[in-house]
């Protein structure tokens, strides 16, 4: 009865804030806003204060604690408590350990509101219970709908309903070959017509014998390789499971097929097989986790513009080539997204913040690069320039928060790198059959597990080219059946048609 | 009517030393209720399918209106015939583990206990410490120093006399020598520490009476330090045998850098189990292999305890 | 008087030279194995990235440099404020643990005790059995709710079913009934026969239980990953071992993390700035040892004088 009697004083409460919201909404945009804002905060914290409580909200996010999130959490609290009514309070779960510690909070019960989370997490705590589906909340914030893409909505889409915010950004996936323009220039490499390995052969060949005739000595192997393979190998492939199996982007039948058996994969394994022998891959590739920052050439996934960032990491100028996509996918709107808990008793106000945080150029600024004037000094042209000491003390995961479409580009990057570039790119992206397809594993569970034990001894040695993989391979997909593909195929094959049948 | 009877003598038999023993082992049997049995209901979770169905209730309520699995969660495990050849793998290494284990720091123990100076077995008892400090991480970092193809110690040895140089993370047949080595080095001198203790507690006059009977060196140590020590080596034979059916993921895992060629000799349980699930997100399989790893320990345990007390009844733990 | 005899007798009683010398040079290697990693360590702190991304490690680097302790001393807050968080954890930890440890070992050791069987089983079944990491996170942070403090990095640790057992089985072994049996007879309660009479000629056990405890708190690092939020909380381990986990989780979500992923990567400390920390958590704990050591060595050549 109390309980009742609370949530009701909490909707008039908020049905105040969103009429004063909605009054101010019309003029947000410019950093002028929230400075007047800020003016006016104490007529109306003492006013919020009068009509109830403030609601505040827990956020879990990824990635390292900044050192000044104390001072930034006051001003986005200064500026969202009068604006909508609701402060919120940051947790930083490092890179590392988020992983297990989301599992642990998800599956242990432990209380929070939004929560930071991507592909396989996501449909795994569906199926746990633990996120709430925001179908019918999503009608209180109609400017967060509009605002990110339908598609984008489409790819979160989990049995039949919504379960957190995607993150509009770069949702398309594009594979880059990254190119030291040194060697490009020198050895007169088209590095325009190479796309696939097969074509790059009779030139990284005379790469590696020019090192091995002592005429570059930036690196001893023309073709890098760490154990995870050649970055994106798998991107033409949509909602792949364990043991190899997927559907090709483009295929308008939706046939389920094992990857590692298609031409062109076989090529490129063939092509890096012979690369190993020939001593132009590393031989300790099958063991490498991370690879050094200088390669001659390597593949990167990215967006126009990239080849500045990889650039300076590489300490080199480089040349780029994009060999895949754009494509639009599950997996690459999956890649960011955030939920709200199905135990939170905040659940209006924890969207109304994701829409504030997303929506509004104050906010989603503040919220990744910190106060202006101490974290960062903005341009004349739009761009924005971070402080070079202040910048590390707030470096938060940008990707992992909210829309990159409302914030300010660094310089030197054009002011309209994310609005409209950006968008403008995301649109030239095909979709992929499967858009908004998800595999529910839960019938198949044991044999994926099988499966992926059969996996872990072949796969770095194939995406390396450390076996031979006529022979790898065929014998891989062997086991795999023994422990139980079909079923996985079978399964797949069943859920693709059902989604697509209706 | 038995129980009852029962029961009055040992209400009868209560002395105020069972009153003040219980006292004192209070504190530690609160800190075992809260930490270690209060947790232990998770148990249940290998034999349901987990799904929070109240999201404002509790976990403990959320766990037992979940639906029953029985057995399911247990499948995996044997979903593949490979697992006869995880468990054959996992036994065979921790045989060797557990007899080196007892053998090299009892030996080393009583070697180092006849050295003239006592400051020079300090110092080298101090060194042998160090790889215990060192997580497994900066042990694969160090071994790959050495076994690099590319750079590493031993290959640039290898050439520099003329051989052949080798491909050492795709060779399996050199590993379980190396796994071996590094398993006994990392715990030699964590492993002495007990037998030192128990050596150092010896009571000296029994040294001199054997002395005073003309007893050789190596007759003092059979007749009176190794007795002295049975008890304890028999304490630790039975607390490793309850992991005879775990393994290191740090040793098999993260120092042959998950090689895939390296699998057929590194493939032990932990890592399975690992590589088994690491894609599932739902903890009832993995509390379902923890069960099972923790009933096979038991039995393991409880076998060995039971054929000690049969022999020498002193010794048993339990 | 007592000890000079003693010492005549152990000049007596040792082997031969040419045994000793044997047995010196067999320790001189195995000390040197296990040196060797922790010098190599020391090496590779030193050497220059280019250096390792050149020859890889090496004992003999292409190129000195003092890099990662410059990075170390430029971090040197956050590193002090952990070593204080391991300090003060393994310190607290330790004299809690062997509080608990002792006291348990000892009721267990004693034969006549009434609930010695009960208490058995309480111990010996979580050395076996576990509820696991979901359920033991519910009842931490939901019940307990000792997240994020220190307490959660110092009880959970506190007593381990290994080192009760160690402890009973030294005290049946080592301590004889019929001084406690003596003691009884003058009226002594347990509680003074335990710390007056027991404990005082234990102290190898105490400095094994002691040794045993302090490593283990001074190598965890999970329970810092798991249950503290904030990183000035964490301990020196964890540092070190967040910043290894942090990369290899941005090495295996390249792809789903998109451009982001390179730009954190290239955030992260390099090879050189991981092996200076670990030196700095090797050597405070290395220079601990030789205190616990000088209780267990100290009778070496033959046994101790007692009673």
């Amino acid at each position: 009865m109390k309980k009742s009697l609370k949530v009701i004083a909490l909707l008039a409460a908020m049905a105040a804030t969103m009429a004063s919201f909605a009054s101010c909404s019309s003029d947000t945009g410019t950093s002028s806003t929230g400075g007047a804002a800020s003016g006016e905060t104490s007529t109306s914290e003492s006013g919020s204060a009068a009509s109830g409580e403030v609601v505040n909200l827990s956020w879990i996010q990824i990635g390292g604690q900044p050192n000044d999130l104390d001072m930034v959490t006051d001003a986005l609290n200064e500026y969202s408590s009068e604006k909508i009514g609701v402060t919120c309070e940051f947790t930083y779960l490092d890179w590392g350990v988020w992983g297990e510690r989301v599992k642990a909070m998800l599956q242990g019960g432990e209380n929070f509101d939004i929560m930071f989370n991507n592909g396989d997490v996501y449909t795994s705590a569906i199926d746990l219970g633990r996120f709430a589906a925001l179908d019918d909340l999503l009608a209180e914030t109609p400017d967060l709908k509009e605002f990110i893409p339908e598609l984008c909505w489409e790819g979160v889409t989990y049995k039949d309903a919504i379960y957190g915010v995607p993150t509009y950004k770069d949702n398309t996936q594009t594979q880059y070959w990254v190119w030291d323009n040194n060697i490009v220039e020198d050895y007169s490499i088209p590095y325009q017509d190479l796309h696939t390995v097969k074509e790059m052969d009779p030139y990284i060949r005379q790469i590696q014998d020019e090192i091995n005739a002592g005429n570059i000595t930036t690196s001893k192997y023309a073709f890098y390789m760490i154990r995870d393979g050649i970055n994106g190998q798998f991107m033409n492939y949509d909602a792949s499971a364990a043991g190899h199996i997927g559907v090709r982007y483009d295929d308008e039948t939706a046939t389920v097929v094992r990857i590692m058996e298609q031409p062109e994969m076989m090529e490129t394994y063939q092509t890096l097989y012979e690369w190993y022998q020939d001593g132009i891959i590393n031989p300790d590739a099958a063991t490498v986790t991370e690879a050094p920052t200088y390669v001659i050439v390597g593949s990167a996934q990215g967006f126009p513009g990239a080849e500045v960032g990889w650039g300076n990491q590489r300490g080199v100028p480089v040349v780029i080539e994009p060999w895949g996509g754009p494509v639009w996918s599950n997996g690459t709107i999956q890649g960011s997204i955030n939920s709200i808990s199905s135990s939170s008793d905040h659940q209006v106000e924890a969207l109304k913040y994701l829409e504030l945080v997303n929506t509004d150029e104050y906010m989603r600024n503040t919220l990744v690069y910190g106060i202006e004037g101490t974290h960062y000094t903005k341009n004349d042209d739009g761009t924005i320039t971070r402080d070079e000491v202040k910048k590390n003390d707030y470096a938060p995961a940008g990707y992992a928060q909210a829309t990159f479409m409302t914030m300010y580009p660094e310089a030197p990057n054009p002011a309209t790198m994310y609005s409209p570039d950006l968008e403008a790119w995301n649109e030239t992206g095909e979709v992929s059959v499967l858009m908004g397809f998800n595999f529910d594993k839960s019938s198949v569970e044991n044999q994926i597990s099988a499966c992926t034990v059969v996996c872990q001894s072949y796969d770095y040695n194939i995406y390396t080219g450390s076996v031979d993989p006529n022979v790898a391979i065929p014998e891989m997909y062997a086991k795999l059946e023994e422990a139980g593909l079909k079923d996985i195929e079978a399964e797949l094959q069943k859920q693709i048609n059902e989604y697509l049948g209706k | 009517m038995a129980a009852q009877a029962q029961k009055k003598k040992r209400k009868f038999s209560w002395t105020r030393d069972d009153t003040e023993l219980t006292l004192l082992s209070l504190p530690t049997t609160v800190w075992y209720i809260l930490f270690s049995f209060l947790p232990m209901f998770g148990i249940v979770m290998a034999f349901k399918d987990y799904k929070v169905t109240a999201p404002d209730r509790s976990f403990f309520y959320n766990l037992l209106l979940s639906d029953n699995a029985g057995f399911d969660n247990f499948k995996f495990l044997f979903q593949t015939g490979g697992m006869w050849n995880v468990i054959k793998l996992t036994l065979l290494y921790n045989i060797v583990f557990q007899i080196l284990g007892i053998l090299v720091p009892v030996t080393l123990a009583l070697l180092m206990s006849q050295l003239y100076s006592k400051r020079y077995g300090k110092i080298c008892q101090t060194c042998m410490f160090f790889p215990y400090f060192m997580s497994w991480v900066v042990v694969t970092y160090f071994v790959f120093a050495f076994l690099s193809p590319d750079n590493g110690l031993i290959n640039k040895i290898l050439e520099s006399l003329g051989y052949e140089t080798v491909n050492w993370y795709m060779e399996p047949k050199y590993w379980p020598a190396f796994l071996i080595f590094l398993n006994t080095w990392k715990g030699m001198g964590y492993g002495m520490v007990v037998y030192l203790a128990t050596i150092t507690g010896i009571d000296a006059t029994m040294y001199e009476a054997a002395l005073i009977d003309g007893a050789t060196k190596w007759q003092q140590t059979r007749y009176i330090t190794l007795p002295h020590l049975k008890n304890i080596i028999i304490m630790m034979f039975i607390l490793n045998i309850g992991s005879l059916v775990r393994s290191d993921f740090g040793l098999f895992y993260q120092v042959p850098k998950a090689s895939a060629s390296l699998t057929p000799v590194t493939n032990t349980i932990d890592v399975y189990i690992y590589n088994a699930l690491k894609t599932q997100f739902s903890p009832n399989m993995s509390s379902a292999a923890a069960f099972l790893q923790s009933v096979v320990g038991c039995i393991l345990i409880l076998l060995s305890n039971f054929i000690i007390s049969k022999i020498d009844a002193d010794s048993a733990i339990i | 008087m007592a000890k000079k005899q003693l010492e005549g007798i152990e000049k007596f009683n040792r082997v031969h030279p040419v045994t000793n010398a044997l047995f010196t040079a067999l320790f001189a290697l195995l000390a040197l194995i296990c040196i060797i990693p922790v010098i190599f360590v020391v090496i590779i702190s030193f050497s220059s990235d280019t250096s390792i991304q050149q020859i890889g490690y090496s004992f003999t680097p292409q190129e000195w440099s003092l890099d990662a302790y410059r990075y170390l001393w430029n971090n040197r807050e956050m590193i002090g404020r952990a070593l204080l968080v391991s300090i003060v954890v393994t310190v607290g930890g330790t004299v809690l643990g062997l509080f608990l440890t002792t006291t348990m070992g000892y009721c267990l050791s004693r034969p006549n005790f009434k609930l010695k069987g009960f208490l058995t089983w309480v111990v010996f079944i979580p050395m076996i059995f576990s509820g696991g990491l979901v359920a033991t996170y519910n009842v931490y942070t939901t019940v307990l709710h000792i997240n994020n403090s220190l307490w959660v990095l110092i009880l959970p640790m506190a007593v381990s079913s290994f080192n009760v057992v160690i402890c009973k089985t030294f005290f049946r072994t080592t301590v004889p009934d019929s001084i406690i049996e003596s003691a009884k007879i003058d009226g002594a309660p347990q509680l003074q026969i335990f710390f007056q009479i027991v404990l005082p000629i234990s102290l190898p056990v105490l400095a094994t239980i002691g040794l045993f405890l302090t490593f283990a708190y001074w190598n965890d690092w999970w329970l810092s990953l798991m249950y503290i939020n904030d990183k000035n909380l964490f301990s020196l381990q964890a540092v070190l071992m967040s910043v290894e986990k942090n990369i290899e989780f941005l090495a295996q979500n390249a792809t789903t993390m998109g451009v982001s992923a390179a730009e954190y990567a290239a955030s992260m400390p390099r090879e050189s700035m991981r092996m200076a920390m670990a030196v700095v958590i090797i050597f405070p704990i290395a220079c601990a040892y030789p205190f616990f050591q000088k209780y267990f060595v100290s009778g070496l050549t033959i046994g101790a004088v007692k009673g």
